[in-house]
């Protein structure tokens, strides 16, 4: 066999696309040990994990796995299937814009436009600074406020691309403030 | 329940638990599938083997329909069809039309329905969805644009291997199979993804684009690699095995095989394989010849030293991977032409520790049970072996038996990939596991667990109670690591259950004073009455290919083909007149005896055939003393070994794709293997250069056509050979005993032989308890306080699969196992060099940290040349090398 390709070189190439940062998993042992007691609690688990950390990290996922009695193929595929869950750091701030239907028609595609060029990012992605997480929804069902986005837990309804700019200006004002810069 | 059903008019009685698909083919109507995949669970994800059912509205998917009493079922009516081409137009949206690349074109099923029931158009005209993708292994490639999400990759490794390696990710169109995380595979390597892939999603790398499928030939041979015997499929062209592949439903392993069968084929036409013999030059060069000068000069040489100083100074060592045809003739050849008993395998310590406790004991030196039967026992203890790598097929068998409920317990010195599935897993230190057997015997006396009217008649059935009585249950809970409620369940679960088997390996026999174990165990199969029944045996795992082969044709210092001893003067005339030949009396030297009497000058001339004692044998340097003391040194090799080098003539063998012949597993089954290329170069299979040998000195009964030949003396002259053949052997393997109607009977009804043994129990003469006294077996001194294990990895098998590149890949390298506890006890860090010193020598190694080592153990493998473990095999109290254990201490280098 020509080994174009060897076991040393496909481990390295998933090394470099690892985060080196170290993560203190004593907050998932801690979950793990107050929910194992019913079967079937991988979900409200992992939730839990993700409320602490923002996201499930990798090495929390294989805690989670270990301590479940749960294959890590198996753990990573519940946390794939549902888009509740993430696998990498997400922003300070979620941004949802809706692209459903009435929103639609409404202009939402300008608003996602100029969400999208004004955070340098496109759907499920984070900007660098770890400011915002964007995404596109099917529908946040607040259709009469058409078009409509989601800041964390606030809505902000009748928007053209312009409102979109400046509650954005505004975000980014007080996430300053709060960050003391 | 029976239940009656019509299927396109053909009506069938069928059983109440199959489902419409197994009905159908029982009818041998064919109903298209991706999905389905025998041994698998029933999904009904790829919707083609969808039928209709009267009464039923929608159409149903066959393989997830359960049959019905007066069910009727139509698969072939336009409806069928249209939807059957429908849902192979909606595959072909994105599934990439590139056959001409892909490595499973033309054994494709996708590319096969869709040219039998699909439409020559598609309809769609917008673009295929593509999706990124990586190579996650060296030697497993996957293509995600190429998946159907048929599921079978992830239910095989999670239902048939127990890995779960691979899970389903993502949903909807977007779903794809992959490790976690997307990282790089880390599994067992066993191959069953890519055989379970119905399309090219997940081929092998080793022979990417390297032959396209339809122009190789397939052999169905026995892969060489261990006792399981598995089949498997040699696929080749122009004398070049391309791969392997799965034989279907084919031997004991049903076409499962492990890394080992599928990856390792690679040694076979290996660009360093000796292709011609060679003979020493004058000026000590080894220079390629003519097998005529090559026979002559070893025929003149072994000849001359045996005329000269007598039998006794020629010696012979085979390989246990040899075929039994191989190992028959190479022991004649020895004894009759030749005159010396001195033949053995490298195995000779399991020869000499083992098998005389299963003959004194049992009657019989093998397993006494087929491996199926461990599918479906109830109880399995076993003993100082890990299963999943000294036989990896077996293993699963034992994983099915898990899912059935059946409850294992282990008793390891660490973890085994089976650890997390059985019900216990006891991490008893090396030396206390007679402490543990005999509390298991303690509690079925307390508890009056046996069948006193049974065993009641039996000898020493007091002095097997009374043996137990010293020591109470808290302090063998505290020597042997376990908790009281862990001896007792496993004692209770053991003699409670139907179905009961032992299983001990190496590292409980090979152990000095391991042979009280085994004797231990017996006694606990025999007080619970777990002999002789199906599903109640004992197994003895070794995992040398064709050992079990190597001890019936006599390839032993002791004994002549059919286990009969060399001493009784009546059998060794009746082989006398087989061979037309004299047959020394006294018995011959072990292969361990032989070294000493090579280094101590009285062994001159010596036969290797497949072994490599300068990296296997026992002595390090002492070895390679010996052999270059050796007068004559004749080293029958697939490639030039570091003994080979040493050799005064090297003679070109076949690896186990380039003969004929039979071998025996563990479980006592005779297969045949066949031949799949020629030779490379002018290479011979070993039988045949026995053959010629033979004749070379002038022995015209050693003169063989083939190597039926063969297996017809040896059916002549093995009693529970008898009647055997390639002919009758062509479809199933036989399980010996058998005899010659038994053999005949096998040709027409398939029979398998012998499934269990001592189908009448203990015979009389054998009903009678050992009655250890002991309580543990020799340990740790003060000075070599460590044990050290010395085992094969999942990936290589002996040093000879080194020379494959694909399992190199997987591992290549000794490392020291051992629990971080025990490195930090002896302030070592994990990867750091030490030196391992047994009251033999020594070896650099680096420490490699493991969870899975039990603390106070050590492990390391010895298959490489980094870390010669032969080097420390201390001559044990026997007189034998420990082979399997030793006691060293570590020093930081």
């Amino acid at each position: 066999m020509s080994a174009d390709v060897t076991l040393e070189d496909v481990r390295k190439d998933a090394r470099a696309e690892e985060p080196e940062e170290q993560i203190d998993l004593a907050a998932v042992d801690k979950i793990i040990d107050s929910l194992t007691e019913m079967k079937g609690m991988l979900i409200p688990v992992l939730q839990n994990v993700q409320n602490v950390y923002g996201y499930v990290p990798e090495e929390a996922a294989n805690s989670v796995a270990d301590g479940l009695g749960l294959y890590r193929s198996q753990v990573y595929g519940v946390l794939t299937f549902y888009t509740q869950f993430h696998l990498s750091p997400r922003g300070r701030h979620i941004i949802r814009a809706c692209s459903g239907t009435a929103c639609h028609v409404r202009g939402g595609k300008t608003v996602i436009s100029k969400l999208e060029s004004k955070l340098g990012i496109g759907h499920g992605e984070t900007t660098d600074d770890m400011f915002a997480s964007f995404e596109k929804v099917a529908c946040l069902g607040a259709c009469g406020l058409a078009p409509v986005i989601m800041i964390d837990i606030d809505a902000h309804g009748q928007l053209d691309s312009l409102k979109a700019e400046r509650i954005l200006d505004n975000l980014r004002e007080m996430d300053r403030m709060k960050r003391g810069e | 329940m029976m239940v009656r059903l019509t299927i396109d008019g053909n009506q069938i009685m069928v059983d109440g638990h199959l489902n419409v698909l197994d009905a159908a083919r029982k009818l041998g109507i064919y109903i298209p599938t991706f999905c389905h995949q025998a041994r698998l669970s029933d999904l009904g994800a790829c919707r083609m083997c969808l039928v209709e059912v009267e009464g039923m509205g929608k159409l149903q998917t066959a393989c997830t329909l359960a049959v019905n009493e007066g069910m009727v079922i139509y698969t072939d009516t336009p409806r069928v069809q249209k939807a059957r081409s429908l849902m192979l137009e909606f595959l072909l949206i994105n599934h990439p039309l590139e056959c001409t690349v892909c490595d499973a074109s033309g054994e494709c099923t996708l590319q096969d329905l869709a040219f039998k029931f699909g439409s020559a158009e598609t309809r769609f005209t917008g673009e295929k969805r593509v999706l990124r993708d990586h190579i996650i292994s060296p030697l497993i490639d996957r293509n995600l644009n190429r998946c159907i999400q048929c599921k079978r990759c992830v239910r095989v490794c999670d239902e048939i291997q127990g890995v779960t390696a691979l899970g389903m990710s993502y949903r909807g169109a977007a779903t794809v199979v992959g490790p976690f995380m997307d990282k790089p595979l880390d599994c067992e390597y066993c191959s069953h993804c890519i055989w379970s892939c119905p399309v090219g999603a997940i081929t092998s790398r080793a022979m990417k684009h390297k032959m396209r499928t339809w122009e190789m030939e397939k052999a169905e041979a026995i892969c060489p690699y261990c006792s399981c015997g598995c089949t498997l499929l040699y696929n080749h062209r122009d004398n070049v095995v391309y791969r392997v592949t799965h034989a279907d439903g084919r031997g004991g392993n049903m076409g499962s095989l492990c890394s080992k069968g599928y990856f390792g084929y690679d040694v076979i036409n290996h660009p360093d394989r000796i292709t011609a013999p060679m003979v020493r030059d004058a000026d000590g060069t080894l220079r390629k010849t003519s097998w005529e000068n090559a026979l002559a000069v070893v025929a003149l040489k072994m000849g001359q030293i045996s005329k000269e100083s007598g039998g006794k100074a020629v010696g012979g060592i085979a390989s246990d991977r040899l075929t039994n045809e191989e190992l028959f003739l190479f022991q004649k050849l020895m004894r009759v032409v030749f005159s010396s008993n001195n033949v053995d395998t490298p195995s000779g310590r399991w020869s000499r520790t083992v098998v005389p406790i299963l003959e004194e004991r049992l009657g019989v030196s093998a397993a006494t049970n087929s491996l199926d039967e461990l599918n479906y026992t109830d109880a399995l203890l076993i003993v100082g072996c890990d299963i999943t790598v000294a036989n990896p097929i077996s293993g699963l068998k034992i994983k099915h038996a898990i899912r059935q409920g059946g409850l294992v317990t282990e008793v390891n010195p660490g973890k085994t990939a089976l650890s997390r599935l059985a019900r216990r897993s006891l991490s008893v230190p090396i030396g206390k596991e007679l402490t543990l057997v005999k509390g298991l015997i303690k509690v079925i006396f307390e508890e009056g667990l046996y069948d006193s009217e049974v065993v009641g008649g039996y000898g020493r059935l007091s002095d097997l109670e009374f043996s137990v009585k010293d020591k109470d249950f808290k302090s063998i809970a505290r020597d042997t690591n376990c908790s009281e409620e862990d001896i007792i369940h496993t004692a209770r679960e053991f003699a409670g259950a139907k179905k009961a088997s032992i299983i001990f390996g190496e590292i409980a026999a090979l152990q000095s004073g391991g042979g009280q174990i085994i004797n231990a165990l017996i006694d606990l199969l025999m007080l619970t009455g777990k002999l002789g029944q199906e599903g109640c045996g004992l197994y003895p795992i070794i995992a040398g290919t064709n050992f079990q082969g190597a001890v019936d044709m006599g390839a032993s210092p002791d004994r002549l083909p059919g286990h009969v001893q060399v001493s009784s003067a009546s059998e060794r005339k009746r082989f006398e007149t087989a061979f037309s030949g004299k047959i020394p009396k006294e018995k011959g030297m072990s292969a361990y005896e032989m070294m000493q009497a090579a280094a101590g000058g009285k062994l001159k001339a010596l036969y290797l055939a497949g072994v490599n004692p300068m990296v296997t044998f026992p002595g390090g340097e002492d070895v390679e003393k010996a052999l270059k003391k050796m007068e004559f040194l004749v080293v029958q090799e697939l490639f030039l070994t570091e003994t080979a080098q040493l050799a005064d003539v090297v003679l070109p063998a076949g690896t186990m794709a380039e003969r004929n012949g039979t071998l025996t597993n563990v479980e006592r089954r005779v297969q045949r293997t066949r031949k799949a290329i020629g030779g490379v170069g002018q290479s011979m299979p070993d039988w045949r250069i026995f053959s010629e040998l033979g004749v070379a000195c002038g022995d015209e009964g050693m003169k063989y056509l083939n190597s039926a030949e063969v297996l017809d003396e040896i059916a002549e002259t093995i009693p529970f050979y008898s009647g055997i053949s390639h002919r009758i052997l062509a479809e199933n393997g036989l399980q010996w005993p058998f005899s010659k109607e038994d053999a005949r009977e096998a040709y027409h009804e398939g029979y398998l032989g012998s499934r269990h043994l001592l189908a009448d129990g203990v015979s009389k003469d054998n009903r009678s308890f050992a009655a250890v006294s002991d309580w543990k077996t020799h340990g740790a001194d003060s000075k070599y306080p460590l044990t050290l294990v010395l085992g094969d990895l999942l990936f290589h098998s002996g040093s000879f699969t080194r020379y494959s590149e694909s399992l190199n890949q997987l591992a290549s390298e000794a490392t020291l196992f051992m629990n971080p506890q025990t490195g930090m006890g002896l302030d070592v860090q994990d990867g750091s060099v030490v030196r391992a010193v047994s009251a033999q020598g020594e070896i650099s190694v680096a420490v490699n940290y493991s969870e899975d080592i039990a603390p106070g153990v050590l492990f390391m493998p010895r298959h490489f040349e980094n870390a010669p473990v032969s080097a420390l095999m201390v001559s044990g109290p026997d007189g034998e090398a420990q082979t399997a254990v030793v006691h060293v201490q570590v020093v930081k280098a």
